[in-house]
Parts: C-alpha cells; sequence; structure tokens
C-alpha cells in the first residue's frame, strides 16, 4: 500500500492586519496623551513660622527697602511711585547690584488686583536677580551662571540672596502680614 | 533567435516591517508624551513670562487650577467672583488645597517627597485675594517650592 506523503509545512501567519493594530494604538496614544511641556516661574514658599520671620522684616533700614505695592487698578507702585513695568527690572537690579545682600524687596498686592500684573512684577523680580547673579559669575569665573559648577553658584548667591517678603492679602479683613523670604531659586 | 520573455509585472511591495516601524513611532509618542490625568473643568489663559523653567520631574508635582468653571450648573461650585479651584477633577475652596497637596505628598516616593513642587495653572485674571489664600494653603502644607505655571513671551 502505497501512502501519499503529505506536505507538513506550517502556513505563514498573515500579518497584514499588525499595521492596522498598532495604528490604532498610535492614534489612542495620540490622543489622550498632551505633548505640552510645562513651564512655570518656579519660587520658593517659606515656612509658616510667623515670628522669626516678621522680626527680619523690622531689622532692616528703610533705605534698604523696595516696596512694591499693586493696586485694585493693577497699577504697580514703587516706594508710593508710580513705576513703568518697563523700568522695574533695571530698577531692582540696581538696588541688589549696590545693597548686596542688604536688601529687601517688599510686595504686597490688593486683594482685588488681578494675578497677571502680580506675575509679571515677580517675573520681573527673578530676571533682575538672573541678571546681576550672571554678571557676578561672569565677573568672578567668566563664564554664565548658568554654566557655573555648583560651589560656584552657592558663592554668587551668597553674595546677592534673595530677599522677599510678601504680604498675603486675602479677601477676609483680618488677614495678618506674612513675610517670605525667598531663598534659591533656579 | 528566441528572446525569453521577461515578467514585467510588478512585485508588490513588501510590507512586513510596516508594523515595527509604526511601533517606533507610538514607542516613541509614548516616552515624550504624558497622559492627561485629569480633565478640565475650568478654563484658564496663563500669563506669559521670560524667566520660565521647565518642570521636568512628573512623579514630584501636584497641579492646582484655577479658573472659571466651565461647566454650565453652578449651583453648588465654591467660587470666588466667579473664579473657582480644581483639584483632581472636582472643585474645592482654598482650604481644600491643604489636605489635597498633604495626601499628594503621602503618595510619592521619598525622594520625590522632598522635592515636591505644586504647579499653579491660574487664569491671568484671577483676583489675588485667592491666589494668596492658596499660597497659605500650600505654606499650611509645609509645600516649600511652587510654580506659577506660564508659557514662554515670544
Amino acid at each position: 500500500m502505497l501512502i501519499k506523503r503529505r506536505k507538513h509545512s506550517v502556513p505563514s501567519l498573515n500579518t497584514t492586519s499588525t499595521a492596522d493594530i498598532s495604528f490604532m494604538l498610535l492614534t489612542f496614544f495620540l490622543v489622550t496623551s498632551s505633548m505640552d511641556v510645562d513651564r512655570g516661574l518656579v519660587r520658593q514658599l517659606p515656612p509658616l513660622d510667623k515670628e522669626e520671620q516678621t522680626d527680619r522684616t523690622k531689622d532692616v533700614a528703610k533705605e534698604n527697602t523696595l516696596a512694591f505695592r499693586i493696586t485694585a487698578q493693577n497699577k504697580v507702585i514703587l516706594n508710593d511711585e508710580p513705576i513703568a513695568a518697563t523700568d522695574v527690572r533695571r530698577r531692582i537690579a540696581d538696588f541688589v547690584r549696590l545693597r548686596g545682600a542688604q536688601h529687601l524687596i517688599i510686595v504686597d498686592a490688593d486683594p482685588a488686583s488681578d494675578y497677571n500684573t502680580y506675575f509679571n512684577l515677580e517675573n520681573e523680580i527673578v530676571a533682575a536677580y538672573a541678571e546681576v547673579r550672571n554678571a557676578e559669575a561672569k565677573r568672578r569665573f567668566h563664564r554664565d551662571y548658568a554654566s557655573c559648577t555648583e560651589e560656584e553658584r552657592k558663592k554668587v548667591r551668597d553674595i546677592y540672596p534673595q530677599h522677599l517678603s510678601e504680604t498675603y492679602n486675602t479677601a477676609e479683613p483680618t488677614s495678618q502680614a506674612d513675610t517670605k523670604k525667598g531663598g534659591t531659586a533656579e | 533567435m528566441i528572446r525569453q520573455r521577461i515578467d514585467r509585472s510588478v512585485p508588490t511591495l513588501n510590507t512586513s516591517s510596516l508594523p515595527d516601524l509604526i511601533f517606533t513611532v507610538l514607542f516613541f509618542f509614548m516616552v515624550v508624551t504624558h497622559m492627561r490625568q485629569v480633565t478640565l473643568k475650568v478654563r484658564f489663559r496663563v500669563p506669559q513670562g521670560t524667566e520660565l523653567t521647565r518642570l521636568t520631574k512628573k512623579s514630584a508635582v501636584s497641579y492646582v487650577y484655577i479658573g472659571t468653571p466651565s461647566e454650565t450648573t453652578t449651583g453648588g461650585i465654591p467660587s470666588y467672583k466667579g473664579v473657582t479651584i480644581q483639584l483632581n477633577d472636582k472643585y474645592a475652596t482654598p482650604d481644600e488645597v491643604t489636605a489635597y497637596v498633604s495626601a499628594e505628598r503621602k503618595a510619592m516616593s521619598d525622594e520625590d517627597q522632598e522635592q515636591q513642587i505644586v504647579s499653579v495653572k491660574a487664569d491671568r485674571s484671577t483676583p489675588m485675594a485667592l491666589i494668596s489664600e492658596v499660597k497659605l494653603a500650600l505654606r499650611k502644607a509645609d509645600v516649600r517650592r511652587m510654580s506659577y505655571s506660564a508659557e514662554q513671551k515670544k
């Protein structure tokens, strides 16, 4: 008897639809994920022990302070005089360069003022400090603050530390003034 | 002379590597993007700034959204002059921020806890009273670093 030998080759898997499946996965991830990176102005918050911090404010003489006030009409007032938003950075930079560690910047925003004005002021303050520190880093180490080593940065930070005091004006009239000493914002 | 007939039919395109290509693109997107964690229930336009830092360490960031509620049912939404806070899919009062941020920190790993940073995504026209209250709440929760979320100014 003659048995015919059957060929037992395994048929190849049909993979035409794999592309479609992975396309669907790709579309799913495109829809559910967001590309935008979160950027922001990083600031330090002071701890909540009031006594020690408020005392620091009183130690600083009046001529060593820059008092910014934002009115309910979103006007920035520096030491009782209105100031244009474009002048803020230069004023702070000159002030900090002159006084070194012996200075204090006070920010007092009216509860009715809007966040945009406050944010722009805060942005200018950070920019002014960055400018002063960068100039100092260039003078001492002949390179940008950003490309300095950690020890060098710390030296520059010690020469020009951030001293910032903020008043927390909430809607209730009973709220007390707290101060913050900004440390090292990157 | 006998000429052999040449087969002139176009050969089929070999698509066996197509899934691999698409998988590569897929993995690229999975790596560079992050999943949307919450559905935004408030509308806001963040301010523009120049001195911005990228928040790269996503696992150490908690978000607080402040803006006008997009849901039409205004009843029961805690708001201050039409502006409200959103934490994790629900509207909240400034006092609830403390508890939320503390809970977020507990859920983080030890090294992230030290570097915790709270990103406040607030609308430009938010009254400062609300921002101050949120900042006070963050200080009560012993948060040391915060970020005012913004767009890069061109």
